[in-house]
């Protein structure tokens, strides 16, 4: 199964200041994570889907949080 | 994602939590959820299951889209009732249906528990997949079946039948001994499971 992987991180609490720089840390050390350098995750969702339909392949979406699994 | 364009995707694909994992078609509508584990083998399965579903609504084998669709998440496990032996259907088939709506019903029962106050909730529950087991429905998803075990062990705990604790502990371990906080996990049912025995009850 071929497929593009779209990754979403989703950092809801970027709105309270007092936390911004600690989650954006967080997602900074998370996107180091083997598992996501080894494979080339597109993070716009508008590209994904171009490059599914150019490709013919499906979309592998993982959806989370920079401090979730 | 890079701005607050897709903030509800999460949502709109069906997701409740994270993480959320999921193949779309080029489109962007969901071609299925991934409820196996979260390892390359389990990704390789799902991904699978996404290819023979768009197969077999290409060939248009209704029973297999029904039971891919179930395999997959796409029906829920209402909808599984309600067609519990599509037309045409093999016997294997049905037996896959079965399957998925076991793993399905634990998933409902998951959602049934959220903002549960009743602390026996989780214990009727764990009855109820007593006699599920006895009757050989059993989930097979990873959560389904984590969930599915550690409710029959509180049940077990109650009712202090020591044979069957121990059963879903056994079911567990292989899967908490890695887990981080498994071994202690382990460690504390092992207590509860002595003491049961010592209780007498088999």
């Amino acid at each position: 199964m071929k497929v593009v992987t779209a990754f979403a991180v989703l950092a809801v609490a970027w709105s309270a200041p007092a936390t911004a720089q600690e989650l954006e840390g967080k997602l900074k050390k998370k996107l180091e994570e083997p598992f996501l350098t080894k494979a080339p995750w597109i993070t716009d969702y508008d590209k994904a889907r171009e490059e599914a339909s150019k490709s013919g392949k499906a979309i592998f979406a993982y959806f989370t949080r920079s401090y979730q699994p | 994602m890079k701005d607050a364009k897709y903030d509800d995707l999460l949502t709109q694909k069906g997701g409740r939590g994270f993480p959320y994992l999921v193949f779309l078609d080029a489109e962007g509508n969901l071609a299925g959820k991934h409820n196996l584990e979260r390892t390359v083998e389990g990704f390789t399965a799902t991904g699978a299951l996404v290819r023979a579903l768009a197969d077999a609504k290409k060939k248009g084998a209704a029973a297999e889209e029904f039971v891919l669709k179930a395999e997959l998440a796409l029906v829920d496990a209402a909808g599984i009732r309600k067609n519990p032996k599509p037309e045409g259907a093999t016997p294997e088939q049905v037996k896959r249906l079965d399957v998925a709506l076991a793993n399905a019903e634990v998933m409902e029962d998951i959602e049934g528990l959220r903002g549960q106050r009743d602390p026996s909730a989780g214990v009727t529950l764990g009855k109820k997949y007593a006699e599920w087991k006895t009757a050989g429905k059993v989930p097979t998803w990873p959560y389904s079946s984590q969930t599915f075990w550690m409710l029959l062990m509180d049940f077990a705990a109650a009712d202090k039948n020591a044979a069957l604790f121990e059963e879903g502990l056994n079911a567990l371990r292989p899967k908490f001994e890695k887990l981080r906080g498994g071994p202690e996990w382990i460690q504390k049912k092992e207590e509860i499971l002595k003491k049961l025995k010592e209780e007498g009850k088999q």
